[in-house]
């Protein structure tokens, strides 16, 4: 057991490694979201409605995006020079691999994400101050569910020929759960409600998490596998 | 299963079916009372809820057997999950075609963001997405086992997809059939209901059967021009 | 599945000696055939269904009637379509067959 957190943390190690010396990922990203932001403000008619209104599922929806963009590349490094065959060859599991590469992901996108809530807060005058602690926890969660399923489908992809593009395809449908019980759980929370109020929502959203990744955990082995 | 039952089995549901959906063809334009508040568009219903049944129970059967698949890697299975595949995109897509002829007049709006229709069309998005994967991979054993992870993921994300969409107040009548205190449906709407879903649930074996019979046929195909390939010529040709 | 191993494997006959009617065509034939009868049942249904209806607003009526007839027909068309796809998939595999058994 002790070999196989050990092996979670060597891939996760390895790509937040090089994420932080190419910052190729956290680049593209992040400038996606402050543009998408700047976009917002004009694709939002603001005497008809102030983005701060909807900032819970402009955030979101501006996550999601800025996160497909780098999940579709979590294997894009494995596919040159037969790196993958060589991870493949190594003592490693393929639960392993998924995990690694699901933390990595997360911590990516938790600061994208972290970076998208800044970027409202100053574009948008959304006011976080209400219930800092319980919004940071409903956006993590939704961050994790969110990689868990996104790792997974992100391998489909990978082997396939229309590569990223075929990503949204596959994920959106299932993101709904995610996406109806995030932005409601965090326009709740915004709107300065104590966070007892969302208990309901939270069990849900943890109960997509914890079911994309153990579907992951289960079904990983079977898009390795040669 | 061999071949020769597969094939008897498709024919007897086959007939069965297209004779019983004669039937209720009949019923449902010359027998069965107009209902007195929606009209005669009413009538759309003895497609639309056999249809929804059928997309779910074909969904159903792909998840199953892309587990079993993925458990026991017999292609057979993978033939059955693709045929069922194939079935519900095309039940889906007639639940999500005759929903919103009826909802127009009904409602007087093409879509309503309603909870089950949402749910069918995302249903379909997954089935179109099972198809992509599938045909979109270099190598063939490996989209199937894309595929089949494609199909249980999506299984088991229905139940909270359909709570999320739940979360939207409902426009659509609540069921009428399946209720506690029994259905509140006229009765000879009611036979007519059940001869429709009897119906096609026979049509869709019977299709989907011919379908799996297709697509082994097809594979064996596959596998006799492989080994004649590998073969010097003159050899004889097992037939698997 | 099959004892003989010479002669190639079929889905509509077993064997070339006991060579049922190939199937496929019935299957099209068939449902040509459902289809033909339920068109012409929806194109007599307009009357029957106004005889229902009568002395109600007339256009209304028929608009309904219209969404119940395209409704129908494309769910028709769609199985339809899957059946024809569905035989003309084993054809050409038996064709196959034939050609070089």
């Amino acid at each position: 057991m002790n070999r196989f957190w050990t092996g979670v943390a060597a891939i996760a190690g390895k790509d937040l490694r090089v994420e932080l010396r190419t910052r190729e990922r956290i680049a593209a990203m992040g400038a996606f979201v402050v543009l998408t932001a700047l976009l917002f403000n004009y694709a939002v008619d603001r005497t008809a409605v102030h983005p701060r209104e909807i900032a819970a599922g402009l955030i979101w929806m501006t996550m999601l995006l800025g996160g497909l963009l780098g999940l579709g590349r979590t294997f894009e490094l494995e596919k040159e020079d037969g790196a993958f065959e060589g991870l493949m060859t190594t003592p490693l599991s393929a639960e392993a691999l998924y995990l690694g590469k699901v933390l990595s992901n997360t911590v990516i996108l938790t600061l994208i994400t972290a970076l998208t809530v800044i970027v409202f807060a100053i574009f948008f005058q959304v006011d976080l101050s209400g219930n800092p602690g319980p919004l940071a926890g409903v956006l993590f969660l939704g961050v994790t569910g969110f990689t868990a399923l996104g790792t997974l489908f992100s391998g489909i992809t990978a082997g396939t020929r229309m590569g990223e593009t075929l990503l949204p395809i596959l994920l959106f449908p299932l993101l709904v759960p995610l996406v109806t019980f995030g932005v409601s759980a965090t326009a709740t929370l915004m709107a300065g409600f104590p966070a007892n109020e969302i208990l309901g929502t939270l069990r849900i959203l943890t109960a997509f998490t914890l079911l994309a990744l153990m579907a992951g955990v289960g079904l990983f082995r079977f898009i390795v596998e040669e | 299963m061999s071949l020769r039952t597969v094939r008897w089995a498709g024919v007897a549901l086959g007939a069965l079916g297209v004779g019983l959906t004669l039937l209720f063809h009949w019923q449902v334009f010359f027998w069965v009372p107009t209902e007195a508040s929606m009209g005669i568009v009413q009538r759309i219903f003895y497609i639309h809820l056999p249809g929804a049944w059928i997309a779910f129970l074909a969904f159903g059967i792909v998840a199953i057997c892309s587990a079993v698949y993925l458990w026991l890697g017999d292609d057979k299975v993978d033939h059955a999950a693709r045929a069922a595949a194939e079935g519900g995109l095309i039940f889906t897509t007639i639940v999500l075609t005759s929903g919103p002829l009826w909802g127009k007049i009904a409602w007087g709006t093409w879509w309503t963001w309603e909870p089950r229709l949402t749910l069918t069309l995302l249903l379909w998005f997954i089935y179109v997405g099972y198809f992509m994967v599938r045909n979109s991979t270099d190598n063939a054993e490996r989209g199937k086992r894309f595929a089949a992870v494609v199909g249980i993921v999506g299984a088991l994300n229905i139940p909270l997809i359909h709570m999320s969409v739940q979360w939207f107040r409902s426009l659509h009548p609540q069921p009428v059939v399946a209720r506690p205190d029994g259905p509140n449906l006229h009765p000879d709407m009611l036979t007519t209901l059940l001869t429709a879903l009897l119906a096609w649930t026979l049509v869709f074996f019977s299709l989907f059967l011919f379908r799996y019979a297709a697509a082994r046929l097809e594979s064996a195909e596959e596998l006799r021009a492989l080994t004649r390939a590998s073969k010097a010529p003159g050899d004889e040709v097992p037939v698997p | 599945m099959n004892p003989n191993p010479s002669s190639p494997m079929r889905l509509f006959a077993l064997s070339p000696k006991r060579r049922l009617p190939p199937l496929g065509p019935w299957v099209q034939g068939g449902l040509a055939g459902a289809l033909i009868v339920l068109v012409a049942v929806l194109l007599l249904t307009p009357e029957a269904l106004a005889a229902q209806g009568a002395g109600a607003a007339q256009a209304r009526q028929m608009r309904h009637f219209w969404h119940v007839f395209a409704a129908y027909a494309i769910a028709w068309l769609l199985l339809f379509g899957w059946a024809v796809s569905i035989a003309r998939r084993i054809r050409r595999v038996e064709e196959k067959l034939d050609r070089d058994p």
